[in-house]
C-alpha cells in the first residue's frame, strides 16, 4: 500500500518534470539540434546550375581548406588570424589591466563610483548609441584634433585608411570591452572575505600582493568563465564590423564571423542561396577548430588554477 | 639587516604606488574616454550645422544662431523610413510603428527568453532524476562547445517554417534553455532550501504550485534583473530587422539607416547627434531607476561540470 503511495508520488514528480521540461526541450530540439543537424548534412552537399542539391562529399570542406590556407591572401584566412590575434592582444593585456582596475574599484579608491558610472554608459545609453557615437568621433573630431595637435600632416580617415583601419578595431574593441569587465570582476571580488585582506593588510602585505595572492584566487572561477567563453566565441567574432562598414568592410579589417555572416547575407540577397553548403562547412571545421581549444582551455584553467583551499 | 628589511619594504611600496599611480592615470584616461564623447554629444546635438562646421569642438555660438532645439523637433521629423515593400514599392515606417517594434522585441523577447532557463534550472536543481546531471552537463557543453555556420540554414529554415519576417513570431520562438542565464539560475536555484517544498507538500501544494507561488517569487529579483538587462540590450537591436524581419524595422534599425542615409535625408551631424539621443534616453532612464537593483546583481560564477 505505501509503496504504491510512493511510487504514486514519484510518478506525479516524474509527470510535472517531463511537462516543464517539454517546451524547453522541444525548443532545443528543432532550434539547435536540428538546425545545426541540418547545416552538418547541407556542408555535404552543392547546388547544380538548376538550383537542385546534390552530394558533394568533402569538395565544400576541401575549397574552405585552401582558403584558409592562403592566409593573409584570402578574406576567410585574414579573418581567421585576425580574430584569433585580436582575441590573444585583448586578452593578453587585458586581464591584467582589468585585474588591476578592477581592484582599485574594489577597494573603494578616488573616484570609483565615476569610474563606474562611466564603464556602465554603455548600458545606460545602449552599447549601439556609443557605437555609433564612436564612429562619429572617429571620423569627425578625432581626425581634426589630431591634425591641430600636429600629430598628422593631412586630415586621415581612420574607419578607411589601411594604415589605421584595423588599428581602430582593437582600440575600439577593447574600449566597448572594458567598461564590463569594470562591473563584473569588481562585483566578483566583493565576495571575497574582508577578514583574510584585513588580516593580509596588518601583516604588511601590499595591494599588489593581496591581488595576486588572495583576490585573484578567489575570483578565478569568474575569470575561467569568461576566458572559457572569450576562446568559444573566438571563431564567431564578427567585430563592429558590419556596423562600421555594412556588407563592405576593407579587406584588411575582415573577421572569421564577419566573412560568415557577410556571405551568408550577400548570398540572401543574390545568388539564390547557393552558397550556405559552403557556409556550413566552414562552420563545421570552425567547430572543429574552437571545440577542443575551448575543452583544453577549460581543462587547463581548473587543472592549473589555483585551488579552492 | 633591520635597515636591509626595512629598505625592501620600501622599494616593495614604492613598486606598489607606481603601479597604482598608473592605474588611476589609466582610469582618468578611461573615465574622461567614456564621458567626455557624450558631452560632446549631448552640445552638439544643440549646434547649427554652419556652427558645426566651423567650430567642432565649441559651445553653441550665438554667431551661428545659438542653441538649436528645434534640431530635436526635425531629427523626429526625419527619423521615419522607407522600406520595400514588393506590392507597392516602398512604405514609410512612422516613429510610432518602430517604437512598437521595438517594444515587441525588447518586451516580449526577454520574458520568452527567462521562461526557458528558468523551468530547466528549477528542474535540475531541484529534482534529483535521471539524467539531471546529463542536461547540467548539456547547458554547460552547449555553452562552451561552439557551433558555427547555421545562420544560412536557420533563414532557409524561417522562411520555410513561415517566422521568417514576422516579428512575433520570431521572439516568441525565441530563446534557448541553455547558455549563461542557465548557469546562473541554477546557481541561485541551487542555494534556497528545499524545506520550503517540504513544508508545501504536507500542506498538500502541487509541484507546480510549489515551482509558481514559492520558488519563482523568491527569484523575482533575479529574474527582474535579467530582463532589465535584457531589455537594455535589445533596446537598440538592429540585427534581427537586418536578418530575419525586414519589414519590422526597431527603433535601432531606424537611427542606424537614420545615420547611415544622412547624406540623403539632409540631416546634419547636430540632428544625428539628437537621434543617438532620443534612443538613448528610454534605456538611460530604465537605466538609472533600477541601477541599485542592477549593481548588485550583476555576476558571473565558475563553470562546474
Amino acid at each position: 500500500m505505501n509503496e504504491r503511495k510512493i511510487s504514486k508520488t514519484k510518478a506525479v514528480e516524474y509527470r510535472f518534470i517531463f511537462l516543464t521540461l517539454l517546451y524547453p526541450g522541444i525548443m532545443f530540439l528543432v532550434f539547435y539540434v536540428g538546425l545545426n543537424s541540418a547545416s552538418f548534412a547541407y556542408s555535404f552537399l552543392e547546388y547544380d546550375a538548376d538550383l537542385n542539391l546534390h552530394w558533394a562529399g568533402l569538395q565544400n570542406f576541401k575549397k574552405a581548406f585552401e582558403m584558409i590556407f592562403q592566409g593573409n591572401n584570402s578574406l576567410l584566412g585574414r579573418g581567421i588570424i585576425n580574430s584569433i590575434s585580436i582575441f590573444l592582444v585583448l586578452n593578453v593585456l587585458g586581464i591584467p589591466i582589468h585585474m588591476l582596475t578592477s581592484y582599485y574599484l574594489f577597494k573603494k579608491r578616488l573616484g570609483y563610483r565615476l569610474i563606474r558610472f562611466s564603464a556602465m554608459m554603455p548600458s545606460i545609453v545602449s552599447g549601439f548609441v556609443v557605437s555609433l557615437l564612436y564612429i562619429r568621433v572617429i571620423e569627425g573630431p578625432i581626425p581634426e584634433l589630431l591634425l591641430k595637435l600636429g600629430i598628422v600632416e593631412e586630415e586621415i580617415r581612420i574607419l578607411w585608411d589601411p594604415k589605421y583601419n584595423l588599428a581602430n578595431i582593437y582600440i575600439y574593441s577593447f574600449w566597448t570591452g572594458f567598461g564590463s569587465g569594470l562591473i563584473y570582476y569588481p562585483n566578483a571580488m566583493n565576495q571575497v572575505n574582508d577578514e583574510v585582506i584585513e588580516s593580509a593588510t596588518i601583516d604588511g602585505a601590499s595591494d599588489l600582493r593581496i591581488l595576486l595572492s588572495i583576490v585573484m584566487p578567489s575570483i578565478y572561477p569568474t575569470l575561467t568563465t569568461f576566458m572559457v567563453s572569450g576562446v568559444a566565441g573566438i571563431m564567431g567574432n564578427a567585430g563592429p564590423l558590419y556596423l562600421f562598414y555594412g556588407y563592405d568592410a576593407p579587406p584588411e579589417t575582415y573577421f572569421s564571423g564577419y566573412y560568415v555572416f557577410q556571405q551568408t547575407m550577400s548570398s540572401k540577397t543574390g545568388t539564390a542561396e547557393t552558397l550556405y553548403p559552403f557556409l556550413s562547412a566552414i562552420g563545421i571545421i570552425f567547430t572543429i577548430i574552437s571545440a577542443p581549444i575551448t575543452l583544453f582551455t577549460k581543462w587547463a584553467m581548473e587543472k592549473f588554477g589555483p585551488s579552492e583551499d | 639587516m633591520k635597515t636591509i628589511n626595512k629598505a625592501l619594504k620600501k622599494k616593495k611600496l614604492n613598486a606598489n604606488n607606481l603601479v597604482f599611480a598608473c592605474v588611476s592615470v589609466f582610469l582618468i584616461l578611461f573615465t574622461a574616454s567614456m564621458i567626455l564623447p557624450f558631452l560632446w554629444m549631448l552640445i552638439t546635438s544643440f549646434k547649427s550645422a554652419a556652427d558645426y562646421t566651423v567650430s567642432t569642438f565649441s559651445f553653441p555660438s550665438e554667431k551661428y544662431g545659438g542653441w538649436q532645439f528645434e534640431n530635436y523637433k526635425i531629427a523626429f521629423e526625419l527619423l521615419p523610413i522607407r522600406i520595400v515593400d514588393w506590392s507597392v514599392g516602398y512604405i514609410e515606417i512612422s516613429v510610432f510603428r518602430m517604437f512598437l517594434n521595438s517594444l515587441i522585441l525588447s518586451g516580449l523577447g526577454p520574458a520568452i527568453g527567462l521562461i526557458q532557463p528558468a523551468l530547466t534550472a528549477y528542474i535540475v536543481a531541484k529534482y534529483k532524476f535521471k539524467g539531471s546531471n546529463f542536461i547540467y552537463s548539456l547547458g554547460i557543453i552547449v555553452m562552451i562547445l561552439p557551433v558555427y555556420g547555421s545562420l544560412g540554414l536557420t533563414l532557409k529554415f524561417a522562411k520555410w517554417v513561415g517566422y521568417y519576417d514576422n516579428l512575433i513570431l520570431q521572439v516568441l520562438l525565441s530563446g534557448s534553455p541553455f547558455g549563461f542565464t542557465f548557469i546562473f539560475f541554477y546557481g541561485v536555484f541551487k542555494t534556497l532550501p528545499w524545506s520550503y517544498a517540504e513544508a508545501a507538500f504536507i500542506d498538500g501544494a502541487s509541484h507546480a504550485r510549489v515551482m509558481f507561488q514559492i520558488y519563482f517569487p523568491l527569484m523575482l529579483p533575479i529574474f527582474a534583473t535579467q530582463y532589465i538587462l535584457s531589455f537594455i540590450s535589445s533596446w537598440s537591436d538592429y540585427m534581427t530587422t537586418t536578418v530575419m524581419a525586414p519589414s519590422w524595422p526597431t527603433l535601432g534599425y531606424g537611427i542606424y539607416m537614420f545615420q547611415q542615409r544622412a547624406s540623403i535625408n539632409g540631416a546634419t551631424v547636430p540632428q544625428i547627434m539628437c537621434g543617438f539621443i532620443m534612443m538613448g534616453t528610454v534605456t538611460a532612464i530604465l537605466y538609472l531607476s533600477t541601477q541599485k537593483l542592477l549593481l548588485e546583481k550583476m555576476n558571473v560564477g565558475g563553470l562546474k561540470g
